[in-house]
């Protein structure tokens, strides 16, 4: 019933003067051609191959890198072990970094899964963390329950936030690539003015002490618990919210009737709403759905151990940005994001051990960024290479000339 | 219909529990404020943790001494972040010691670097700014358990006995830079000083008025421009600073930066605008030339922290106070000064010293 009032609702005479816009994911063609560019289907064989190939050139090419800047490639992938897998607290380190991340990629699967290339995962993790952080700060309620409220803040924060891409799309018909970019900037913006003013966010000050650009610690009742403690193996709750997630949207997806609508509207949004899917509604869920899990990516910032448990302007740490990595490296499939968000992490608490080597920090970005190319590029290079063959058979065909009968000429 | 129904009862829930939420939002941002710093006794031995850590310099008994530094600012911006670092080298290698040095870390990322730097054994944790002050937590835990902390502090840091605190108060020092410049302003009959720095925030913002409270002790009608560039390492944005306030008619700029000291003090040379270092003592630079060195570098402190790591008097659990006028830093001295304003300005450091100027009233009457 729903869904015909919809497509009456559709088919309804506009105000004039306003031109209606589609559904994100509908016409939204830049955002829907970079995500086909940057998840294109498997392959065969070839992909794999090139993949290998890919890591491998990547590796060379890193190791190059750290040589060039006067470290040791064997000492650095020593100290990357050692930060990241040679014990328990190393251990402990990568997966507290690579909760956030998991979050995030599993968002970013959701409004994939739609057609919808939501990058601004940066903002929404900030605007998470900056709701999360008022209410953990401002409201007087007891222990758990303060957390529950707290991670539901940021959640609800992070997706209200996506959604305005959305609406934007929907009023105005802003491109949502554009919009959710945009809108980062305006989240630091809004960030480094809560922990700059003193009747919102801003530390307290002790006497006549300089206040820092953050805000106070979170009260021990809004912090995520662990089971295990420091310097032991420590699994954050975190980390746990991160896998549960994981699994439900990778069961949504596949299992669900929702999951088959929005896998539609991803494939074919023309098809979709002919078939009766209320593609407006879909789509701009999707992407609400992404940012409240980038939110929530925010609220596990500020509560869990991996940070300080203080809202401050760099909180977001490029989790966001990463996160979205994440689910590229995993060509959008949540439950590949797992074992993708943990490679993620590996990187991010072996850097720290980097300095040690004499290596710069911002080397590890370097090699991310090279893993991304080298797991990304394959399956489109090999698409190229398959297309313009087909190409010139197609021209082959074409220019021979067309077999004549026998006689025929006569 | 029912449907209906049914949303708007979801919807008066929603909205029941969010006005609630709104209602329940009664703590203020003060009853979530850490309690104030504890002083340090006086005789710190006596506490039944802290004091002397057994083992010095090689505390962790492990047969090398190793110092890790984190630094949040650019290790490399031959200022006030690089004086930490590079004091720290030329200690370590001629004790024949380790350094372990991280530099940019984000404050977000402060306790994780810490507890890497443990992890890797370190001696000693030495932070480089009161910005990493979040990392202290790890002195607590038993990954760093046999580590010496060393914490730059600007009295919001709560004494604990694991840690060492190393303060100074920054309107002594900047008061004292502002009361040189206005000596030289009053000789060259200037009344228009700059001050470029990067994010408007509390630090910078006590720093100018610290800065312009001194001038005014000399130069009365003087005025101070300040621009926040936003960034203390963007050197493109502090020359758009600098170059704003020499067209508007400065004669002395305060290039109070990072990474950015270098480029707009050449630009300010390049128009005859006279300059002081953020920190350090640059009066032999010649390119870019400095008419005032500041003294407040981390790097100086910090020397005197490992001096007595070396001796095996290094304490955990006190607080060292660094005062204008009673300790060798913080300091200020003008490069090519006259006689007569070195000695102007000696004995306005030593009554700062003695107290009989008292830096915060002063800052509060001028600085405004």
């Amino acid at each position: 019933m729903n869904e015909v009032r919809e497509d009456l609702r559709q088919d309804s005479p506009q105000r004039p003067g306003r031109k209606p816009h589609p559904a994100p994911g509908t016409d939204d063609t830049s955002g829907r051609r970079l995500l086909a560019f940057l998840t294109p289907s498997a392959g065969g064989w070839q992909t794999g191959l090139a993949t290998v190939v890919g890591v491998l050139v990547a590796l060379a090419l890193s190791s190059l890198l750290i040589a060039v800047t006067g470290g040791s490639p064997l000492a650095s992938v020593q100290a990357l072990f050692q930060g990241s897998m040679a014990n328990w607290t190393a251990w402990t380190s990568t997966l507290l970094y690579a909760a956030p991340l998991l979050l995030v990629a599993v968002g970013a699967c959701v409004s994939a899964r739609s057609g919808t290339f939501n990058i601004g995962q940066e903002g929404q993790v900030l605007i998470g963390a900056l709701f999360g952080a008022w209410v953990g700060l401002r409201l007087a309620v007891p222990g758990p329950l303060l957390l529950v409220i707290v991670l539901l803040a940021a959640s609800l924060a992070g997706g209200a936030w996506a959604a305005l891409s959305s609406l934007m799309y929907r009023i105005r018909g802003v491109n949502i690539v554009v919009s959710t970019l945009l809108m980062i900037f305006i989240a630091q913006q809004l960030v480094a003015f809560a922990v700059n003013t003193s009747w919102l966010l801003q530390e307290s000050r002790i006497g006549d002490a300089i206040v820092s650009p953050q805000s106070n610690p979170l009260p021990a009742g809004a912090l995520l618990g662990s089971v295990g403690e420091y310097p032991n193996l420590q699994v954050n709750g975190g980390l746990l919210l991160a896998l549960v997630g994981a699994v439900l949207v990778a069961v949504a997806l596949a299992r669900t009737r929702w999951g088959f609508r929005l896998t539609m509207l991803g494939l074919n949004p023309l098809a979709a709403k002919h078939a009766g899917v209320r593609v407006n509604a879909l789509g701009g869920m999707a992407l609400a759905i992404s940012g409240a899990f980038a939110g929530l990516a925010g609220a596990v910032l500020l509560t869990s151990p991996v940070g300080v448990n203080r809202l401050q302007s760099g909180i977001a740490m490029n989790i966001g940005w990463d996160g979205m990595l994440v689910a590229l490296v995993a060509r959008n499939r949540p439950l590949l994001t797992i074992p993708v968000a943990l490679l993620f992490g590996v990187l991010r608490s072996g850097g720290g051990f980097l300095a040690a080597t004499g290596v710069p920090p911002f080397l590890v970005d370097v090699v991310k960024a090279l893993l991304v190319l080298a797991f990304v590029a394959p399956p489109v290079i090999v698409a190229m290479i398959r297309r313009r063959r087909a190409g010139v058979r197609t021209a082959r065909a074409e220019h021979r000339p067309a077999p004549v009968a026998e006689g025929a000429a006569l | 219909m029912a449907a209906y129904y049914r949303r708007g009862r979801a919807t008066a829930a929603v909205t029941a529990c969010l006005s609630a939420l709104a209602l329940a939002g009664c703590a203020s941002n003060d009853a979530t404020a850490p309690q104030a710093a504890t002083p340090a006794p006086a005789d710190a031995s006596a506490k039944t943790e802290g004091g002397v850590l057994p083992g010095q310099p090689d505390i962790n008994g492990d047969g090398k001494v190793v110092i890790g530094v984190l630094s949040p600012g650019d290790i490399n911006d031959k200022g006030y972040y690089q004086s930490f670092v590079d004091t720290a080298e030329a200690f370590a290698t001629e004790k024949g010691w380790t350094i372990i040095k991280r530099g940019s870390v984000n404050t977000s990322e402060a306790l994780n670097a810490a507890r890497a730097l443990c992890q890797q054994k370190v001696d000693m944790v030495a932070l480089g700014a009161s910005e990493l002050r979040d990392a202290i937590p790890a002195s607590e835990e038993p990954v760093c358990a046999n580590t010496a902390w060393y914490v730059p502090s600007a009295d919001n840091i709560l004494q604990t006995p694991k840690i060492m605190l190393s303060t100074d108060q920054a309107d002594q020092s900047m008061l004292a830079a502002g009361y040189a410049a206005g000596l030289i302003m009053k000789d060259n009959g200037d009344t228009k000083a700059g001050f470029v720095t990067g994010p408007e925030a509390d630090f910078t913002v006590t720093a100018s008025a610290a800065f312009k409270a001194g001038i005014r002790l000399v130069v009365p009608e003087a005025t101070l421009t300040t621009t926040y560039s936003g960034d203390l390492n963007d050197s493109a944005k502090a020359k758009e600073a600098t170059q704003a306030q020499i067209s508007q008619g400065v004669k002395v700029i305060y290039p109070y930066l990072g990474g950015a000291t270098d480029a707009a003090a050449e630009l300010a040379n390049a128009n005859g605008v006279l300059t002081l270092t953020p920190g350090t003592d640059r009066c032999d630079s010649t390119k870019p030339k400095f008419d005032i060195s500041v003294l407040f570098s981390p790097g100086d402190y910090f020397k005197a922290a490992l001096e007595e790591l070396a001796t095996a008097k290094l304490r955990m659990g006190v607080e060292k106070v660094w005062t204008l006028g009673v300790d060798p830093f913080p300091t200020v001295k003008i490069c090519n000064g006259t006689p007569e304003q070195n000695e102007k300005l000696a004995a306005f450091i030593a009554d700062v010293g003695s107290k009989k100027i008292d830096t915060k009233a002063e800052v509060k009457r001028l600085g405004s």
